[in-house]
């Protein structure tokens, strides 16, 4: 266990950033710590690199309590959301800074510290740089600086706050492969944070979801979405769908709607259930009985989102948020329908999924 | 020929303004100095300024202002930190005290200043009972111009303090820095130039300075006579021209150093790559 954080609590007067937080961490794994803001997933990895410390709880770092220990002491590399870059020093230079401030007996000769710098800004693709200083790099070019500065002291943790937040969303798709890629040649052991659920689903071999400084769950990509483990895992992961109503004989019930759910022999209170847009299909087979009327196309590209409004001749109708669904369409699908806005055609839901016991839906 | 066009209008007239103000506030003053010296003749002029009462005015002037400005330099940057990084109570009227010199007549910060530090003052006693004079010194004139000029480094570190990167330090430490390394190769250099620039100010400031200055400097020719002093005392000799060679020495002397720390203060932003 490379990372062990046990029982972590952090307070800021009323609010509680971190509530009692438990989490391990293998060697070598590349984790996404994802989240809304506020959610103390920054807390939570500013805690792990020494930076804040906790109330309560303590923090192993490969079977060692280091809880109050010092930055210093901890082997972290760290990368900021701002770069953090030293502007009145050259690129050379910041990365350089690491090895000139060891101490004297520690510190590698001129010669291997030039040797080392221009090994790491090679692995960075930015040796062409070297003399420049940061005020004059792009974006990505100070970012990907920034984390050559924090490998050239061969850290055992590479953690990033933020680390392509600042960026445009160009420039952030490439740099997110380049660190995956990038991690695939190192090893070392990485902790991201982001808010951003597209990029933890494509860098992170598992992802950390936090809400109101708790974990709500730890999985990979793939479990986090197929199967969430809260309400607010699935509402916060990808786009779903949420229906209001009860469990009632197999059925999930809502407003004179009778969806079907498999395995499902209970009968419950008032909850809702949660329905992914491409888990919904269009069909142009007016005997379903669950008619919706178009009501907005939104081509994204290689697919189609549809807006559909349930039409129902009951008084209160089935109690879908937002009064509409979200259904995905691909491309294929959506030429052969030929949907207009206005018509009425059925839908047939696939998969739903639904919590027991279920408190209201944190939908911040 | 095309006119270049600016986003702002009114190059022609801001220029305008400034040279006739210029001109009329600083530039001609100053010509009118150098034709009033020219009234004497090189053998004069020389006769003047190679007096051993003016040059050593000139010394006492020139190291007083500089062991001044030179104790700002520090006193200002850990009086700016403060202010800037700690939550102090009552920041304000501590953040208002710093320009309090700025208000205050000079003449009555000096003879607050002597009659602390006479030897028979609050102050001034306990330096006695050490063997210190301080009032009627030049270790009083000095303690007058750092009383006069910390205001100036204070005032031009803050800002640039203000606008530091606290998450840079935390970059440092965490690539292994200690904290003076940190102080010395991360948080001093931004501050450099704005370190000089306070220093040049409260500098020209104190090689000015008079109201302060006459009542704790005890103006003892050869010890602690002001260069500024000297001038006054000329001109009470009806002795214009013999002022306007002393003022425009002195102005001078000051012109080149002012100069020296501007191209220092050039060369450390070239260095660090901001311009």
């Amino acid at each position: 266990m490379s990372i062990q954080v046990n029982h972590l609590t952090k307070r800021y007067g009323d609010f509680t950033a971190l509530d009692d937080i438990d989490l391990a961490i293998d060697d070598g794994e590349l984790v996404a710590l994802l989240g809304p803001s506020g959610c103390g997933k920054t807390t939570l990895l500013r805690s792990i690199a020494g930076m804040e410390f906790a109330d309560s709880g303590n923090i192993l770092l490969e079977g060692r309590d280091m809880t109050f220990e010092p930055i210093r002491h901890r082997h972290v590399g760290f990368v900021f959301q701002h770069y953090a870059l030293f502007n009145h020093m050259s690129v050379f230079e910041n990365v350089a800074y690491g090895l000139r401030v060891r101490p004297r007996a520690q510190r590698p000769p001129e010669a291997e510290i030039s040797r080392r710098v221009h090994e790491l800004l090679d692995l960075v693709q930015l040796d062409w740089l070297a003399k420049r200083f940061p005020p004059q790099l792009s974006g990505g070019q100070r970012q990907r600086i920034a984390l050559a500065r924090a490998l050239a002291v061969e850290p055992r943790y590479l953690l990033l706050d933020e680390p392509f937040g600042a960026l445009d969303a160009s420039v952030r798709k490439e740099l997110r492969r380049w660190l995956r890629r990038l991690h695939e040649e190192l090893h070392v052991t990485s902790l991201f944070v982001t808010h951003d659920q597209e990029e933890a689903m494509e860098v992170a071999s598992r992802i950390v979801v936090m809400n109101h400084g708790r974990i709500e769950q730890v999985g990979t990509p793939e479990a986090v979405y197929d199967s969430p483990a809260t309400p607010f895992v699935s509402t916060f992961i990808g786009s779903v769908n949420v229906l209001h109503g009860s469990l009632r004989d197999g059925h999930f019930d809502t407003g004179g709607w009778q969806l079907p759910i498999p395995n499902a022999d209970l009968n419950s209170r008032s909850q809702n259930a949660f329905v992914r847009p491409h888990d919904i299909e269009i069909v142009r087979d007016a005997s379903t009985p669950w008619p919706v009327r178009i009501r907005h196309v939104q081509p994204m590209g290689s697919s189609y989102h549809v807006e559909a409004t349930p039409v129902t001749d009951t008084v209160q109708g089935p109690r879908v948020e937002n009064d509409y669904l979200t259904v995905e369409l691909t491309r294929q699908t959506f030429k052969t329908l030929a949907l207009e806005v206005g018509e009425v055609v059925g839908i047939r839901v696939h998969h739903l999924h639904w919590f027991h016991q279920e408190t209201a839906p944190a939908l911040d | 020929m095309s006119q270049r066009r600016s986003l702002l209008p009114g190059f022609g007239l801001s220029l305008g303004v400034t040279v006739f103000t210029v001109s009329l506030l600083v530039l001609i003053p100053l010509v009118a100095l150098v034709t009033k010296s020219a009234e004497l003749s090189l053998g004069e002029l020389w006769h003047t300024l190679a007096d051993r009462r003016v040059l050593a005015a000139f010394r006492v002037s020139f190291s007083t202002a500089f062991a001044a400005a030179f104790f700002n330099l520090f006193l200002g940057l850990i009086v700016a930190w403060v202010l800037v990084r700690y939550p102090l109570p009552l920041k304000r009227a501590w953040d208002s005290l710093i320009d309090l010199p700025f208000a205050l007549p000079t003449a009555v910060a000096g003879i607050v200043l002597t009659t602390l530090y006479s030897p028979n003052g609050w102050l001034g006693q306990f330096f006695a009972e050490l063997g210190i004079r301080v009032a009627f010194t030049p270790l009083g004139i000095t303690i007058a111009l750092i009383f006069i000029g910390l205001p100036f480094v204070v005032r031009t570190v803050e800002p640039v303090l203000q606008d530091l990167d606290r998450q840079q330090e935390e970059a440092s430490t965490s690539l292994g820095a200690s904290r003076w390394q940190t102080f010395r190769r991360v948080l001093l250099p931004p501050l450099v130039p704005a370190l000089l620039t306070g220093f040049s100010l409260a500098f020209a400031r104190g090689l000015g300075e008079y109201g302060s200055v006459i009542f704790i400097a005890g103006n003892m020719p050869m010890k602690s006579e002001i260069v500024p002093l000297l001038i006054v005392t000329k001109l009470e000799q009806y002795n214009y021209p013999g002022a306007t060679v002393i003022a425009l020495a002195s102005l001078v002397v000051a012109f080149v150093m002012l100069l020296i720390i501007n191209g220092l203060q050039q060369w450390t932003r070239q260095r660090t790559g901001r311009d």
